[in-house]
């Protein structure tokens, strides 16, 4: 089957193009650069020049596809001018959203994030549940905004779904959106594990793994309009270090007091005011390091099946790996 | 009766500010009427309070701005045996708009619902919060009201109006053991459109905005406590003093600076096949 992808050079879309190439379908991946792109080395894999921002391009990458992954996003804290998010996560959306219309495409995924959802308060969210704070960053509002886009379209006939995968850690490639290898090797090499000063918040962990199979799932069993959280445990900071210690020996743990990251994040933008060097976070981006994130993925598993590996075994294959690939203290 | 076994009731309870509202009245234990139009909305929000807080949730779908829903909405309620001792006319409409660009149907649906409605349900609702003492009514107005801006003519006027009922009502109500509050917020991040406004606006007007999940715990605590008038958040604390302090001139040029950059954004929505040019939400 011939299927078309976009964001296969980030983390996910990696796997994900691999998994299918390897399943033996041609994959069509749009790409900004293919001169840079090294990680889409694969027979399956045809590599399109192209841009979300360009319809004229994904159309032509998207012929003859029968199937779409749409995966690409801007997926950062802070960009100046702002407008990036929504060019790319909203207008970017909706040129793929048009393409597959026009292009007749079978079935579509939309890859979100459960950012769309916010924080929980005493009980997991699930896919229903109404977000309860505000928007105070551009990259939870613009894939919300997609995501209304979506569901319009599918609405308006398109066979498309929405997959919302939480935190997702496991082997892959360094991009932004995996955090936790570099968090993992910076241990490895000795040093300290950097949390938030609250060991008792809880967020939710996917193995990336089962984040793949669920981007397979949904494409098989979705509903077309609907949304899926692809997550994995709950668990607190203080039972997400105690697991990393049991697989490798953690040096300390330095906890990190909220007013702490506050402060840093305004030097930060303050340093971008003088310097233009860009900020890594800001003030208003931490919030959510600091509030319970909890999710249940029960109707994943109900209508796609989903599986869940246990945090435990999943994390411990993950630094296995990175062992493997000779990030031992030498 | 005690306060535990009495409701609150929200208007506009299914976005927003009222649902900041309702989810820090269940989080102090307070059982919740929840009232929004017609949508999945208000029944998934009903079901997260009750998932997340041992309190009892009713809502009912009513549309506030045709007359006869807020009678039906308070025999309803009646209907039940509900006791309501905390009305919260939250229910509004808000736009940044040239008065020649307001449609005449929007203005209409404007007044009739930040002004009609939350006066005639607040006036159906006074004889059962006088019977469930210490009760409260919470009318939400604006910051807007004490400006004369551009842009917000309709809407800075109605919200005078709950300013000005508010303050009056208060004195005849309060020997009866009714507080009334109004409490005039700021820009916040509410829905949607709005957020997205916000973010597009000026470094000034970006920190003035508050999240309504930030409010809500400010304002529920001062409307428990029976102040009378309520204005969250410091940059809007600063603001109102200006306002005592300057002279109207140099407040006209200030206020038309503001207005000037804020500007409404749509959102993008879908206009399938050929035309593909974004359309207004």
């Amino acid at each position: 089957m011939k299927i078309f992808i976009t964001g296969a050079t980030g983390y996910l879309g990696n796997l994900l193009a691999m998994r299918l190439a390897n399943d033996g379908n041609q994959v069509h991946a749009l790409v900004r650069n293919p001169q840079k792109t090294k990680n889409l080395d694969h027979p399956n894999i045809h590599l399109f020049k192209g841009d979300v921002n360009d319809l004229d391009s994904i159309e032509n990458a998207m012929d003859g596809c029968e199937q779409v992954f749409h995966l690409a996003a801007f997926a950062r804290m802070w960009a100046k001018p702002a407008d990036i998010f929504y060019k790319v996560n909203v207008d970017g959306t909706k040129n793929v959203l048009q393409a597959a219309m026009e292009k007749n495409i079978s079935k579509l995924v939309y890859t979100s994030s459960t950012a769309v959802f916010g924080t929980s308060i005493n009980q997991p969210l699930s896919e229903d549940d109404p977000r309860t704070i505000g928007f105070n960053n551009d990259y939870d509002l613009s894939k919300c905004m997609a995501e209304k886009l979506v569901q319009e379209y599918a609405a308006n006939g398109l066979n498309a779904l929405i997959v919302n995968p939480s935190r997702v850690y496991g082997p892959g490639n360094e991009s932004f959106s995996n955090p936790f290898t570099r968090l993992l090797k910076a241990v490895m090499k000795g040093k300290p594990v950097l949390i938030p000063k609250c060991p008792d918040v809880i967020a939710n962990y996917t193995y990336v793994e089962d984040v793949i199979e669920g981007h397979m799932l949904a494409m098989k069993f979705g509903k077309a309009g609907e949304r899926y959280i692809l997550g994995g445990e709950n668990i607190s900071y203080r039972q997400f270090v105690n697991v990393v210690r049991e697989a490798m020996p953690v040096k300390n743990v330095i906890a990190i007091p909220k007013f702490l990251l506050k402060v840093a994040g305004v030097l930060q933008l303050i340093r971008f005011f003088v310097t233009k060097k860009p900020p890594v976070f800001t003030p208003s981006t931490i919030d959510r390091y600091y509030a319970n994130t909890a999710f249940s993925c029960r109707k994943a598993m109900e209508q796609l099946h989903y599986h869940v590996t246990p945090f435990n075994q999943a994390m411990t294959n993950t630094i296995h790996h990175l062992k493997q690939k000779n990030y031992e203290p030498v | 009766m005690n306060r535990f076994s009495c409701y609150t009731l929200v208007t506009g309870a299914s976005d927003g500010f009222g649902k900041a509202l309702a989810i820090e009245c269940a989080r102090r234990g307070m059982n919740l009427i929840l009232v929004a139009l017609p949508g999945p909305g208000l029944h998934h929000l009903a079901n997260f309070i009750k998932k997340n807080f041992f309190v009892e949730v009713r809502f009912f779908e009513a549309d506030l701005t045709i007359e006869a829903e807020c009678y039906q909405l308070y025999s309803n309620i009646a209907k039940h045996h509900l006791p309501v001792n905390v009305l919260v006319n939250n229910a509004g409409t808000g736009n940044t708009q040239m008065f020649t660009e307001s449609s005449p149907e929007f203005i209409t649906q404007q007044i009739k619902l930040n002004v009609l409605a939350s006066t005639l349900l607040t006036r159906l609702f006074v004889p059962e919060l006088q019977r469930h003492t210490p009760a409260h009514i919470l009318n939400v107005g604006s910051l807007c009201s004490f400006f004369y801006l551009p842009k917000k003519q309709v809407y800075g006027a109605t919200k005078s109006f709950i300013y000005f009922f508010s303050k009056s009502l208060r004195k005849e109500l309060k020997y009866d053991g009714v507080s009334v509050s109004v409490v005039c917020p700021g820009g916040m991040n509410t829905n949607l459109s709005v957020s997205l406004m916000n973010r597009k606006a000026n470094f000034l007007s970006r920190i003035s905005f508050l999240n309504p999940e930030r409010v809500a715990p400010i304002v529920i605590d001062k409307m428990l406590k029976g102040k009378e008038v309520i204005i969250p958040g410091l940059v809007n604390q600063v603001s109102m003093l200006l306002d005592k302090l300057l002279p109207a001139f140099v407040k006209n040029i200030l206020t038309d600076k503001l207005m000037k950059r804020l500007k409404p954004v749509n959102i993008p929505t879908v206009q399938i096949h050929k035309d593909s040019s974004p359309m207004a939400a």
